[in-house]
């Protein structure tokens, strides 16, 4: 099974639920997959044995001793990751895409296709749990190719740390997901953005539910009073407290110290596996 | 010799559009003949790669001076490419622009924005 935790806004707590959750289930494996700045790997504090693989993307290369200038490849290419000056083609690496369509289209072979550098991916364990992170070169403007090598590293159950947001990234990430947890805050940008997630969920046809983090005042019905809209129940609560928060500060997990967290993220792991049946 | 300019409207009238890549028009003024040709920008909707592909129009064209009030790298890049030489636009109409382009009141452009996409 696979369980992707995403948010919309960034700093409900997605990496909070995500490493603790894949910490209380058995050899599970934690996928970071927010590849900009990946943190889960922090709680997850054991460097032994660390392994880790660069990751590339395909980038053309031009002969130009072949090249007869015939512009083909450039008129091809949809996203204008090719200029024509001067007879020959001028390539963009920021805006290809990677499709390998020029090097298709060429009539005299003088494209083709070199492997390119855009992150690494890091693999370690913490106890019984497979920790994987994806890292992306800074300045780097596609983080998919990353996203893409880090689920290959799926296994036994999953749990997905998605990247905030619900662009490209973040649907790359779901892509493999049995299960989405929606995780959010009682504030108006939380519900905001938890709305367009949602959405976003619904279009992928993947069961979901949702997690409430940092809650404090029980007269703030925010978020409960949209779930029923949607038809759907807050799987767990999980309160705004000084405990987690000097936890997460200090870059440990919850659920190894705190008896009550433990059963709080059990009791969110039996709903989950009921919301996949 | 060809000078280009991005506009909003179709007239000499018009004011230039503030951005390049997804200009609306784009006017193209020969100076041989005097005559004023507008064009639809191709590139005004493109899913990416907006700049590149105005600056490729703009190559296509001939065009050896552009005048304009902003542009990012890429389009430097083509445009640089291609020897053609930027003027830094002043907010009043494609015909004043012309005019004080022809008598040399124009600055050159030589500051650029770092564009959209991210780069190494």
């Amino acid at each position: 099974m696979n369980i992707a935790v995403l948010s919309g806004k960034g700093g409900t707590g997605k990496t909070f639920v995500s490493t603790n959750l894949a910490n209380i289930i058995e050899s599970s494996t934690y996928l970071d997959c927010d590849v900009e700045e990946p943190n889960g790997r922090i709680f997850f504090n054991n460097t032994d044995g660390i392994k880790k693989e660069e990751v590339f993307r395909l980038l053309p290369s031009i002969d130009k001793e072949k090249c007869i200038g015939c512009r083909a490849c450039v008129d091809f290419c949809r996203f204008s990751g090719l200029a024509f000056l001067g007879n020959a083609p001028m390539l963009f690496p920021e805006i290809c895409h990677s499709c390998g369509g020029c090097e298709k289209i060429c009539p005299t072979g003088a494209i083709t296709e070199v492997d390119f550098n855009v992150g690494i991916v890091q693999i370690n364990k913490y106890k019984d749990t497979k920790v994987v992170s994806g890292l992306l070169n800074i300045g780097e403007a596609s983080s998919i190719p990353v996203i893409s090598r880090v689920l290959e590293e799926i296994e036994n159950t999953s749990v997905i740390d998605c990247p905030p947001g619900s662009a490209c990234s973040t649907m790359e990430s779901i892509k493999r997901a049995d299960y989405c947890v929606l995780v959010t805050e009682p504030t108006v940008f939380g519900l905001h953005n938890l709305k367009m997630i949602v959405e976003l969920v619904q279009l992928f046809k993947i069961p979901f539910g949702f997690v409430l983090n940092k809650v404090e005042d029980p007269k703030n019905t925010l978020i409960e009073d949209y779930v029923k809209t949607v038809n759907k129940d807050i799987l767990i609560k999980i309160p705004f407290s000084k405990e987690i928060a000097n936890k997460v500060a200090s870059g440990t997990l919850i659920t190894d110290t705190n008896k009550d967290m433990k059963d709080l993220f059990e009791t969110l792991l039996v709903k989950i596996q009921k919301g996949c049946e | 010799m060809k000078i280009a300019m991005a506009t909003l409207e179709e007239s000499m009238g018009t004011k230039l559009d503030q951005t390049f890549g997804r200009a609306v028009y784009f006017l193209f003024h020969d100076t041989e003949n005097g005559e004023n040709k507008f064009i639809e920008n191709p590139a005004r909707n493109a899913s990416g790669g907006a700049g590149i592909k105005s600056a490729q129009t703009l190559v296509d064209e001939g065009v050896e001076a552009l005048i304009v009030f902003r542009l990012g790298s890429n389009a430097v890049q083509v445009l640089e490419g291609a020897n053609v030489k930027c003027f830094r636009a002043v907010d009043e109409s494609a015909q004043v622009n012309l005019d004080k382009f022809i008598a040399g009141e124009l600055a050159k452009l030589e500051d650029f924005h770092p564009g959209y996409h991210h780069t190494k």
